[in-house]
């Protein structure tokens, strides 16, 4: 998904603190789980749940003031989506870079053969 | 230690991949765009759409046989190290890249300077597996 820059507020910290007890609560977890799947207005996510609005309302802002939840408008609606970075371990990273440099020194070798 | 690992044969020789490797126009064609200036100290960055910009700082170069520069990002946060080196083998090229430095990645990547933590890692990523086991099939 394109990565949009973040609102950085003061309020916004994805301190590994706030990022775990944020995770702690299964509402908040299934939440993610379906936002994993697409961006979603809040109507939509409320339509999935036995939640009340102002309970969902909470649970999305502690979500979003640690960065796991990011929102972009469109129009009149607000489209809230997964924001896997506070998650992202170093397994994740060297998993990405072991397929961007497989990819990337691919390209090496076929251009430097290629080269008269 | 926490490295990756590519190790490849080049059918070309020594001094044809070494030009690939230090020439900014042809790092372009096989890596992305840069300002990549081959001499120990120059700072460059390379242009990696999805991850933004990385910038990196030459630190060793024996022509021909050995490059060493630092890899970071503003998402990645932390500096990691790239080190490539070439043998001739027979005419060809034998290219081992190593990427290290992960150890130094903290547990949350806009975690306020957070030492790395095992433990912290470990409850993130069983949290992580909970998130996809719950969802609704």
């Amino acid at each position: 998904m394109a990565s949009m820059s973040g609102q950085v507020t003061r309020r916004i910290s994805a301190s590994p603190d706030r990022v775990f007890k944020a995770l702690a609560d299964p509402s908040r977890r299934r939440i993610l789980d379906i936002l994993s799947r697409e961006e979603l207005p809040l109507k939509r996510i409320q339509q999935r749940f036995q939640l009340s609005r102002p309970a969902l309302i909470k649970h999305i802002w502690i979500l979003k003031s640690c960065s796991l939840v990011r929102v972009r408008r469109a129009g009149r609606l607000i489209y809230h989506r997964l924001n896997s970075r506070p998650l992202r371990t170093v397994e994740q990273w060297m998993a990405k870079y072991e397929v961007f440099w497989g990819d990337h020194l691919g390209r090496l070798k076929h251009q430097a053969e290629s080269e008269k | 230690m926490k490295s990756i690992r590519k190790e490849l044969i080049i059918n070309a020789p020594v001094a044809k991949v070494w030009a690939h490797l230090i020439d900014p126009a042809r790092i372009a064609g096989w890596l992305m765009p840069n300002t990549f200036d081959p001499r120990p100290g120059k700072a460059f960055r390379m242009d990696c759409g999805t991850e933004g910009t990385i910038e990196g700082v030459v630190r060793e170069i024996v022509p021909l046989k050995k490059l060493v520069y630092s890899w970071t990002s503003k998402h990645l946060k932390i500096e990691t190290l790239v080190t490539v080196t070439l043998k001739p083998e027979k005419g060809k090229t034998r290219l081992i890249l190593v990427h290290s430095g992960w150890e130094a990645l903290p547990p949350s990547e806009e975690g306020l300077g957070a030492p790395f933590d095992q433990g912290w890692n470990a409850c993130l990523k069983r949290l992580g597996e909970q998130v996809s086991l719950e969802g609704t099939p």
